[in-house]
């Protein structure tokens, strides 16, 4: 029972956000739920949003991974210096996206052959990564050819392809989540690594797969993202990292693993967006934006932790005592803590 | 609490290798000012790693450090600019860091959110409401003499921030090996549940090390604004990856209750002295990011080489509770 109330809990918690924000922002702005707007708020965090979906891979298996920002950067610049350089831009476009790759295969391997914490090894390469970018580029910009924008600027039928990129981003890898048996193995090893080891599973090979994955979609944002604004620098996606992990964490993904969905990632990208989008229509400053996003991050962490064990010890008192639902009253929360669970 | 002296001999075996080389190919480098210059960096990057040591000793992680550092290096610096003393500047520096590490202690411990989040939400709400509170940033200059003191005076020769260093390397060195406390900061660190079990109020000894860090970047920023003899917003930039790379490249604890006093000031004179050799011998100075970033990655594989050396199972990590006790 205690499980249902957390798995259903984020969606709950995210729609009621979702309202709060729209109502918010449509009483601060009377632009805010025009179509366009809404679209190009949805359309500037689509690199983002992939990103997020890459995060949840390697979170739902109990894992961090910090450099996604990095090699976001990376991959960006990997893009433009080859398009500088000449060659054909279909072929940089994917050397990019394999940039990308390697990076998230580079820190699969440390995390999964050397049985390193995630968090450390990719702080590591968010430095490595982000000063590698920043050596090979010399700190300059490098501008991406016209003949790409279409991934960036396009439109088809009203909709903005990076949209429409993160949508089908996010419709793959949900089937692959959801309804194939790697997804079923991410989710096992992120519950319990332990049983799936007894279960002959490799779980080496399914953790580099989710590092892989993370990387692969940093690649995929960068390409939406350096497309969007015709150049590629390497500052790009500062702070991107800690961006995802929000999105991810409000998204109502555990940290420990195992728990969460794509839905609570996506429908946390958009709640985000409408809310910096809203702020931003109304002249509030970004600083006073930076906060509501950290509050959120902590209020819904609160909830996420707390929420359930009052609703259980509320339930637990009805059944018992056979008192009317008095929740308020359960100040003592009666489920164990989570390192005695674990 | 593990004797395992080789990460830190490692380390002054790179650092003897850099130092050769420089003297070979940048004899300007041993210059008595260059040198001076060079300690106080490494004086003031060990008093940041002296805090995150701490923070990382029992498990948790504080990415919210660079944003408390901004914080109370402009608090310190108001107060100066406003005419207070140089002791009471660095009090009130002092006592916002230690605030704000005790926002965070709370959120973790009370709140029992994972540091990851908790510092990750604080990082923005602080960062966010310095600029606000600021009105949109700040740029302190022409701060009072006795202020910048702290920063660019000398006692006997030797800089002042040197001895703020010293000081505190001493005091921590003490109360790790020497006192209960450091004891039952490493007993958390290596097994919260044992520690728990042994007496200890292993949710006290994790606040407290939130509002050692902050006092800890408190200090730090003080000496560095002082230094500068200035303070911006952005003070604190590039502090919190410093912070994790000094307390992970000095053996701190990433397989649980590790660390020492002696690995922070050689990771500390490790990063800075890179830094500053880099510019000796004509590198590009943009490949000290990506530096750091390795001197991390081959501190953790030193550390992976070693415990299998020493037959230990492998326990990652501590940094995530749960990853550590499931493994």
């Amino acid at each position: 029972m205690r499980k249902r109330i957390a798995d259903h809990l984020p969606t709950a918690v995210l729609v009621v956000l979702l309202v709060v924000v729209v109502i918010a922002m449509s009483g601060l702005s009377r632009h805010f739920l025009a179509v366009s707007n809404l679209l190009s708020a949805i359309q500037l965090a689509a690199p983002l949003g992939i990103i997020a979906i890459g995060m949840t891979f390697v979170v739902l298996i109990g894992g961090i991974d910090l450099s996604v920002g990095s090699t976001f950067a990376l991959s960006a610049i990997a893009i433009g210096m080859l398009c500088s350089a000449g060659v054909p831009l279909a072929l940089a476009a994917v050397l990019g996206l394999l940039v990308g790759v390697l990076c998230g295969l580079l820190n699969g391997v440390l995390v999964s052959a050397l049985g390193l914490p995630s968090i450390v090894v990719t702080i590591a390469t968010m430095a490595g990564y982000r000063g590698l970018a920043l050596a090979i580029s010399g700190g300059s910009s490098f501008p991406i050819p016209a003949d790409l924008a279409f991934l960036g600027q396009g439109y088809v039928a009203g909709v903005p392809m990076p949209v429409i990129i993160l949508v089908i981003v996010f419709a793959v890898a949900a089937v692959m989540l959801m309804t194939t048996p790697y997804g079923d193995r991410l989710y096992a090893l992120g519950a319990n690594p332990v049983a799936l080891r007894f279960a002959a599973q490799r779980s080496r090979r399914l953790t580099l797969s989710a590092y892989v994955v993370a990387g692969f979609l940093s690649a995929v944002a960068a390409l939406v993202y350096g497309t969007m604004v015709s150049s590629a620098k390497s500052n790009f996606g500062t702070g991107y990292e800690l961006a995802a992990v929000t999105i991810v964490v409000v998204g109502g993904v555990a940290l420990t693993g195992g728990r969460g969905s794509l839905w609570g990632a996506l429908l946390a990208t958009v709640v985000i967006a409408l809310l910096q989008n809203g702020l931003s229509i109304s002249f509030v400053p970004t600083e006073i934006q930076t906060m509501f996003v950290g509050g959120a991050l902590i209020l819904t962490a609160v909830i996420y932790r707390w929420l359930p064990p009052l609703l259980v010890a509320g339930r637990r008192r009805d059944t018992v005592v056979d008192g009317g639902r008095t929740s308020s009253t359960a100040t003592h929360p009666a489920t164990p803590t989570k390192e005695t669970t674990q | 609490m593990y004797r395992d002296r080789s990460s830190q001999i490692s380390i002054a075996v790179f650092l003897g290798i850099v130092l050769a080389v420089l003297a070979l190919l940048a004899p300007r480098f041993f210059d008595p000012a260059n040198l001076g210059d060079l300690g106080t960096s490494v004086a003031i990057t060990a008093v940041v790693g002296l805090g995150a040591l701490a923070v990382i000793a029992t498990g948790n992680i504080d990415v919210s450090a660079g944003a408390i550092f901004a914080i109370s290096g402009v608090a310190g610096a108001s107060a100066a600019d406003a005419g207070l003393g140089p002791v009471a500047s660095l009090a009130i520096a002092v006592l916002t860091g230690a605030v704000l590490g005790a926002v965070n202690g709370v959120l973790v411990t009370l709140l029992q959110i994972p540091s990851i989040i908790a510092t990750l939400g604080t990082a923005s709400v602080f960062s966010g409401g310095l600029i606000f509170l600021t009105d949109g940033g700040l740029w302190i200059v022409g701060l009072p003499k006795d202020y910048t003191w702290l920063g660019q005076g000398s006692v006997l020769g030797v800089s002042v921030p040197i001895l703020f260093a010293v000081v505190l390397c001493v005091l921590s060195a003490l109360l790790l090996t020497q006192t209960p406390a450091g004891r039952r900061i490493f007993a958390v660190g290596s097994n919260a549940e044992a520690a728990r079990l042994a007496g200890i109020n292993a949710k006290l000894v994790e606040g407290a090390t939130f509002v050692i860090n902050g006092i800890a970047l408190g200090i730090a920023s003080t000496l560095t604004v002082a230094r500068l003899g200035q303070a911006q917003t952005n003070l604190g930039d590039a502090i919190t990856i410093l912070a994790i790379t000094v307390a992970v490249v000095g053996g701190t604890s990433v397989f649980g209750g590790t660390g020492s006093v002696l690995g922070i000031v050689l990771a500390a004179a490790l990063v800075e002295l890179t830094r500053s050799a880099l510019t000796f011998l004509h590198l590009d100075p943009l490949w000290s990011e990506s530096l750091q970033g390795l001197f991390i990655l081959a501190a953790l594989v030193l550390s992976v080489v070693q415990r299998r050396r020493a037959g230990r199972r492998l326990r990652p990590t501590s940094i995530f509770r749960t990853e550590a006790s499931r493994a």
